[in-house]
């Protein structure tokens, strides 16, 4: 069998093959260059380049990141749990500021079985219609934290002078969590906001206080509001 | 060299890589221009041939030394075509270096039309079947005789036959097409 370059046959196709592999002459066989023990260190461009490209990248994402940080509104820090509203300085009528949770103090914590059961819940002898405390009840901002329930609840008796409101809040809580870490102040509370409100709930909701709570922090307070109780 | 003279040569004297460097240098560098093509640093690549062969010489078992040392030349030069289109993405196409050419032309143009026949013939070369390429190229190319790609590849020489057969087939059948469509 004759090699490509050797062909001797005329046709066209023949012709441009045998040119095609004749391009290709004899190696020299010359000098032998000295031979390498280790491969050579390659040319770094085609290891930079790419690692350049991926920096630009990396770049690009973090100033975007920053960008989009910078754009976007910032959000309002959360409210505070626990209820850090002063009491107004206009206010004159007697302060009953929901109290941060203290473990040390004996009143907050839990109430014995039996005096939960004596109880009377405060919610007795409502003598607002139905129509209107069912109007405040879906305006009172319904919120899953309770604590912000009696953080409104005194907003809207100190700072909106809106007692019904407040009342209604503050029974919200009391229906929710009659033995609650903040019964005592949303009991204190609704007191307060009956009398606010003229409500004659107001001296129930006293004596319901001093039953469950008579050496209570707003014992003193709340006798002021029951006369009976002097 | 024949694969004889070279079996002889390694049960006389202990088998040093300066030895198989000397002896085998332009073998390595035929095979490295047949199956690489125009585009490849032949020098290079016949270096990093004889790297492997520096690494790996002393797990060679002595037998067929030509067979070994192609083995190695076709993986290390499979390994650089196959990386090649990588490298390629990422770094700027090599200009023809005139003077790398091997050959005897005289001119620039000469040379170039040179380089680009042997493109040309890498090209039509890609039609033929992978399995009947090697044989194809190293009988057109490097020069071997059919015998001696039988040694190297470690089959029959009828097999050897009959692929370069079929593959000087499809060599032409593929020129005939580039040429008919060249020609409107």
């Amino acid at each position: 069998m004759k090699r490509l370059r050797d062909l001797d046959e005329s046709d066209a196709d023949s012709v441009q093959a045998q040119a095609l592999a004749r391009s290709f002459t004899p190696l020299p066989e010359g000098m032998i260059p000295a031979a390498r023990a280790e491969a050579r260190p390659r040319r770094r461009g085609w290891v930079l380049r790419p690692a350049f490209a991926l920096l630009l990248l990396v770049l690009a994402g973090i100033a975007s990141a920053m960008a989009w940080r910078a754009r976007r509104p910032s959000t309002p820090p959360a409210a505070p749990l626990a209820p850090t509203t002063k009491p107004a300085p206009h206010a004159t009528a007697p302060v009953v500021v929901p109290a941060p949770i203290v473990a040390t103090d004996p009143i907050v914590g839990p109430d014995p079985p039996h005096t939960t059961e004596r109880a009377p819940r405060p919610h007795v002898g409502d003598p607002h219609p139905a129509s209107k405390r069912s109007e405040e009840e879906t305006t009172a901002p319904r919120r899953a934290d309770d604590f912000a329930l009696l953080v409104d609840a005194t907003a809207a008796l100190r700072s909106e002078h809106a007692p019904l409101r407040a009342l209604t809040l503050a029974r919200q809580y009391l229906a929710s969590h009659p033995d609650g870490a903040l019964a005592e102040e949303a009991l204190a509370l609704a007191c307060e906001a009956a009398q606010a409100a003229a409500d004659p709930a107001a001296a129930e909701l006293a004596v319901t206080y001093l039953e469950r709570y008579p050496t209570g922090r707003f014992a003193a307070r709340v006798r002021a509001i029951d006369p009976a109780k002097r | 060299m024949k694969a004889g003279a070279i079996a002889e040569d390694v049960h006389a004297q202990p088998l040093g890589f300066p030895l198989v460097y000397r002896r085998h240098y332009h073998d390595v560098l035929r095979w490295t221009r047949a199956l690489g093509g125009p585009d490849m640093d032949l020098e290079d690549l016949t270096q990093d041939v004889f790297v492997v062969v520096h690494r790996q010489l002393a797990q060679f078992d002595g037998r067929n030394l030509h067979a070994w040392l192609y083995t190695i030349t076709a993986r290390t030069v499979s390994v650089r075509r196959r990386s090649a289109w990588f490298r390629r993405l990422f770094t700027r196409p090599r200009d023809v270096v005139l003077e790398a050419v091997h050959d005897g032309a005289r001119d620039p143009l000469a040379r170039l039309e040179q380089k680009e026949a042997q493109r040309r013939f890498f090209a039509l070369a890609g039609a033929v079947h992978a399995s009947r390429r090697e044989a194809f190229l190293l009988f057109e190319i490097a020069g071997h005789s059919g015998e001696e790609i039988a040694g190297m590849q470690g089959i029959p020489v009828a097999t050897v036959w009959t692929r370069l057969h079929l593959a000087r087939k499809e060599f032409m059948a593929a020129l005939a097409a580039h040429r008919t469509k060249e020609e409107p």
